[in-house]
């Protein structure tokens, strides 16, 4: 809401600083977003007379301009403007002068003739808003301002024009007189309302103009009047410069008013050519179906029966509370004028509004609600103006339909239960001044309840809670101490999962992987670069009923493709290793459509791709492979003391050959393998790649999140090295499990330190070397004790794995 | 003998003196203390002395021998030293090479933020709750006072799922969730940190998905100034001691009264400057006292209990902390910028 400091000084009688006034405005909730002041930035400006005007020799389309700003000589200007005539008065900017944002003009040719400054046009000097679809003629000047006066004077640049958000709560404020409302009961400053006298004409509005509100749930009051002698021209100067300060471009006498008034008091009203209204009767009804409208800018709508429409005996001419409707628009020639103010349902404007994509100052006030008991002094006091303009005579007489009259309310509140929630020694008395500044009734002063009659213009304060706020915030925020908690102490907690999520992401950078954040809905296709099976619980997408776009149409059910998309993103931009992970929930419907919330398990999800980290001067880092994947996974296992089993899968996702599951107490909780190659080019991936999905959700029970110490055996253990000559596809596995069977008690530890073949190893056989360590609890084992283990175990290898031990 | 033995001193230490390394040094221990040395025959040749000159002559020999045991000892260890000094002496490395840095991984800024927030609040007695990211309606909206039409829904576009289910629009749910299941207990203090989703297209300041961070307290006497005096504390942790906080009237439709909450700004602490818009406040918080409506919805009495919440976007203070002009480059995920975190 741009309010112009002038004029709301019409209004309420303030002489603070317009930044004085603004830091009073916000910090009472009326946050003012900036402070424009109109052309402060302009110089050099001055009014020009046309003198002469003739065509350029060498272009059509430019004029020759000769103009007098008083400086003795005329100058000539060069202009593509067409809407010059010798005698008008217009901005013109001279040579050195400065725009606004900072365009310096100097001489220019033109086709070869010299430019001596340049004519403005509205959009130029900042008076309105820079609108490249419309042409843009030249300003011409209201009346006769001096020639060579300063244009700052002149076209009332130099406003101060406060920009407001207003909040939804507060339609009220969507007005000149509402914010002047809240000003007077900021600063104790008396509130002055404009006049609203009328005088008839005579006549009978009753026998020119029938009116009918058929929809009487969508239009809760519809009030007019009818002006006769209309004379539509343009508006005098100073209502020019008001609207355009507050950023309404101004049309012509008429409608500038109805626009005026609905500035002033938030009351939007339009104006009708009666003469164009069939039959000369309103209906306000909901719209046929099949029928159209062309509105004022001039677009055919197709209206459908939910939208409120404003009829004639035959057709809508108008959109209720939006636009109105070209065939009744004001022109030059309207003689008879139906002036609107009506009150309509603002969630019907709203729908209306939006489905059409119009969206009007008026249909902005209807949306948020304007107040059904301001219609008869908004067309009262339009009718006022267009009288005092000259411009028309009302007729005899108002229609006004408004079945369902809404009353001010009262409401109950205790002074001592506002105090308390405020938490500040606000006085009684404080509480009562303050309703009252806001112009609301005290009707009931009792010891400990105050009763309030709220006007209706403040549908906003049906509470007391309501009410809580309205003194704190006269009383002033910031005077409001600032006062430590007091009561039981509690102790903040953070749930175990969220515990066992920050203990992951912890150890996984550890590893050296980076985190990222993604999205959590996805394109629909990412399942299907993961190549999964067409019954694979993850294609049961979640969809969203209006996505932004297609890449964010589905809730994701797996985390891989945005880690992977993420991969390719850093592999094209050339960042270096890509080594990252991801916490993050997916989304599980537990059934199509949804009935009740999906499950919403928390994933971890790693990528590997290219090189494990940095290298360096002293040799290129290692390349990623399948065992640090699995190793990363282990790590994880080990830290919170969990067993693991990892099984050989089948998965379409990954490498044939080269991927598992892991296997907790019996359930699949992690997939891991390297890529399948064709997955990795449909996320357009170069390499091998490597990844890993963990459901975290599953092993969060498993998880022992404090660690129980186990002290370490007392005696030194007894070391043997042992390879072992195997077939190339037997998995280690097997081979350890019976190493360990056959080591028995004794064998405290078994790690597995060399895989090899190749030279001096068979084809299709391979060796495993071992370190064994053997240990007893209660003395230090000696050769003749370990020995027939050792045996044992050779024994074991060669006969159950047929295995030979290589010496 | 005597001078036999004398000579013999003599020699060795002059030996000692002599020997540059610790093989000829043990050399010279060998010649006269080995199992042949010189003065070790001498000592072996003892018992054929007289046995009046034996005493004396014994303990000179005695003498000599750990003498020279102490120079070779003393010798040794200079040796060593001065060894040690020639090797250091060569050993030279260039330590303007760069070192090998191990790889860390990089936490995610919007991860930092979070953590810090959610350690804030949990110090000053708020427990960390989830709540679902894809909601009812109900909770939403409903239940929150904000019945449908509501002109706040203005302010809010959603995604939805079906009409009763949609991807949450703020983290504000969990105040109907967590009084539902606490009323009528008292105290609550909880905080919920989460992701959310509003019809917003990516631009530099908007994102379909970002996180927010809310936090609620329930309980006898709650004021405003309770919630002040919580406010002031958690931006002065987060922002620094220094810095100035205001609270400004605004509308919510979950709280009343509502406040803004504005911080001194951090580029230029309140002259004006382009973050600020020239206003020196940064708006950081959002923040009220919970509706009475809300408390009765759940199933407290607004006349016994009162309470406050405020949200705040970690994406935003994520924003303002670390100097980032661009929203998107969060979800983005290009290494180049993680890896500054």
């Amino acid at each position: 809401m741009r309010v112009p400091y002038s004029w709301l000084k019409s209004y309420v009688e303030v002489d603070l600083q317009p930044d004085e006034l603004a830091e009073k405005l916000t910090m009472a909730g009326l946050a003012v977003d900036s402070i424009e002041r109109m052309g402060a930035d302009t110089s050099n400006v001055v009014v020009g007379l046309v003198k002469e005007l003739k065509r350029h020799p060498e272009a059509d389309h430019l004029w020759v301009v000769l103009v007098d700003t008083g400086e003795g000589e005329l100058r000539q200007v060069i202009t593509g403007a067409q809407n010059l005539i010798p005698g008008v008065r217009v901005p013109v900017a001279l040579p050195g002068a400065t725009l606004p944002g900072g365009e310096k003009i100097v001489e220019t040719r033109f086709r070869g003739l010299l430019s001596e400054g340049m004519l403005c046009s509205a959009q130029e000097l900042g008076l309105i808003e820079d609108r490249p679809e419309e042409e843009a003629g030249i300003l011409i000047l209201e009346g006769t301002p001096p020639v060579g006066a300063d244009i700052r004077t002149v076209v009332g640049l130099g406003e101060v024009v406060f920009n407001l958000d207003v909040t939804p709560n507060r339609p009220d404020c969507l007005s000149i007189i509402g914010v002047a409302r809240e000003v007077a009961a900021l600063t104790g400053a008396k509130l002055k309302l404009p006049p609203v006298d009328v005088k008839e004409y005579g006549g009978n509005i009753n026998q020119c103009l029938k009116i009918r509100v058929d929809a009487t749930d969508l239009c809760l009051r519809y009030a007019a009047r009818v002006l006769n002698n209309i004379r539509v021209a343009p508006s005098p100067g100073w209502l020019q410069r008001r609207l355009l300060a507050a950023g309404m471009r101004p049309i012509n006498n008429i409608v500038d008013v109805t626009n005026y008034v609905m500035l002033e008091t938030g009351q939007p009203l339009h104006a009708f050519d009666y003469t164009r209204l069939a039959g000369h009767e309103i209906i306000v009804r909901r719209a046929r179906p099949g029928e159209n409208l062309i509105t004022l800018d001039g677009v055919e709508r197709k209206l459908s029966p939910e939208m409120l429409v404003i009829a004639d005996s035959e057709h809508p001419t108008g959109l209720a509370g939006i636009m109105g409707g070209l065939l009744s628009e004001i022109t030059d020639e309207t003689s008879t004028v139906m002036l609107e103010s009506a009150c309509f349902y603002n969630i019907s404007i709203r729908r209306t509004a939006r489905q059409l994509g119009i969206r009007s100052e008026a249909s902005l006030r209807f949306e948020k609600g304007v107040d059904p008991n301001g219609v008869l002094f908004a067309l009262e006091r339009a009718c006022h103006l267009i009288e005092e303009l000259g411009a028309g005579e009302v007729v005899e007489g108002i229609i006004d339909i408004y079945p369902n009259p809404v009353s001010p309310w009262e409401v109950k509140i205790s002074p001592t239960r506002i105090r308390d929630l405020i938490g500040a020694p606000v006085s009684d008395d404080f509480i009562r001044s303050s309703l009252q500044r806001l112009g609301l009734e005290i009707v009931g002063d009792e010891e400990h309840s105050l009763t309030v009659r709220v006007p209706t213009f403040r549908p906003d304060l049906r509470q007391e809670a309501d009410f809580v706020e309205e003194v704190a915030r006269l009383y002033g925020f910031s005077e409001i101490p600032a006062t430590s908690m007091e009561g039981v102490l509690s102790l903040g907690r953070k749930p175990r999962a969220l515990q066992i999520e920050d203990r992951v992401k912890e150890i996984l950078r550890a590893a050296g992987l980076d985190e990222i954040q993604t999205y959590s809905f996805v394109h629909p296709g990412g399942v299907d670069k993961l190549r999964l099976a067409p019954d694979d619980p993850r294609r049961r997408l979640i969809r969203l009923l209006l996505p932004l776009s297609e890449e964010q149409s589905v809730l994701r059910t797996t985390l891989l493709p945005s880690l992977l998309e993420v991969a390719a993103l850093n592999q094209r931009r050339k960042t270096g290793p890509v080594n990252i992970f991801e916490v993050n929930r997916v989304y599980w419907p537990r059934e199509l459509p949804l009935k009740e919330l999906p499950e919403m398990p928390r994933h971890v999800g790693v990528v590997l791709a290219g090189l494990r980290g940095e290298s360096s001067w002293q040799g290129k880092a290692a390349d990623n492979d399948f065992y640090r994947l699995k190793g990363i996974l282990e790590a994880l296992l080990d830290a919170f003391q969990v067993e693991g089993e990892f099984v050989a899968t089948t998965l379409p996702t990954y490498h044939p050959g080269r991927q598992a599951m892991l296997s907790v107490a019996g359930k699949e909780v992690a997939t891991l393998g390297e890529l399948h190659p064709e997955v990795g080019e449909a996320f357009g991936l170069s390499g091998r790649v490597y990844a890993l999905e963990l459901n975290l959700e599953q092993l969060v029970p498993q998880i022992n999140l404090a660690p129980r110490y186990r002290p370490w055996p007392r005696f030194p253990g007894v070391e043997r090295d042992l390879a072992f000559l195997v077939p190339d596809d037997m998995p280690a596995k097997s081979v350890t499990a019976v190493l360990k069977e056959a080591g028995g008690q004794v064998l405290s530890e078994l790690k597995l330190f060399d895989l090899y073949s190749g030279e001096q190893i068979p084809p299709g056989y391979k060796s495993l070397a071992y370190s064994f360590v053997f240990r007893a609890p209660d003395h230090t084992l000696t050769e003749e004790e370990v020995e027939p283990v050792l045996a044992a175990i050779i024994k074991a290898a060669e006969e159950q794995l047929g295995a030979r031990v290589r010496r | 003998m005597e001078e036999k033995l004398r000579t013999l001193a003599q020699a060795a230490k002059d030996a000692v003196q002599a020997a540059e390394s610790l093989e000829e040094l043990d050399g010279v221990r060998v010649r006269f203390l080995g199992r042949k040395g010189e003065l070790t025959q001498i000592l072996r040749s003892m018992k054929d002395l007289p046995e009046a000159e034996r005493p004396r002559l014994g303990e000179l020999a005695n003498r000599v021998r750990d003498e020279l045991e102490a120079q070779l000892a003393e010798r040794t260890e200079n040796l060593k030293r001065v060894l040690e000094e020639r090797r250091l002496a060569k050993e030279r490395l260039d330590t303007t090479l760069p070192g090998i840095r191990p790889t860390l991984g990089h936490k995610h800024p919007l991860t930092w933020v979070l953590e810090e927030i959610k350690d804030i609040f949990l110090r000053m007695g708020f427990d960390v709750v989830e709540e679902p990211e894809v909601e009812y309606d109900y909770y939403n909206f409903e239940a929150l006072n904000i019945p449908k039409d509501h002109p706040a829904r203005d302010m809010q576009d959603t995604f939805y799922i079906t009409d009763e289910i949609l991807l949450r629009t703020h983290t504000s749910p969990f105040q109907a969730r967590t009084l539902e299941r606490m009323a009528p207990e008292v105290p609550v203090r909880v905080i919920c940190p989460g992701r959310c989703y509003r019809r917003d297209p990516a631009d530099a300041t908007h994102s379909p998905m970002f996180y927010q961070t809310e936090i609620l307290a329930v309980d006898k006497n709650i004021s405003f100034a309770h919630l002040k005096w919580i406010l002031i504390t958690f931006v002065r942790e987060m922002f620094g001691k220094n810095r100035e906080v205001r609270f400004r009237p605004s509308f919510f439709p979950f709280t009343e009264p509502s406040a803004e909450v504005d911080i001194s700004c951090l580029v230029c602490g309140g002259k004006g400057c382009s973050l600020c818009k020239g206003t020196g406040w940064l708006e950081i918080l959002g923040s009220g006292m919970v509706h009475p409506k809300e408390l009765e919805i759940a199933g407290y009495d607004p006349r016994k209990v009162s309470g406050f919440a405020a949200g705040m976007g970690p994406d935003r203070i994520a924003m303002l902390k670390y100097g980032i002009d661009d929203i998107r480059l969060f979800y983005e995920n290009d290494l180049r910028f993680l890896r500054q975190f």
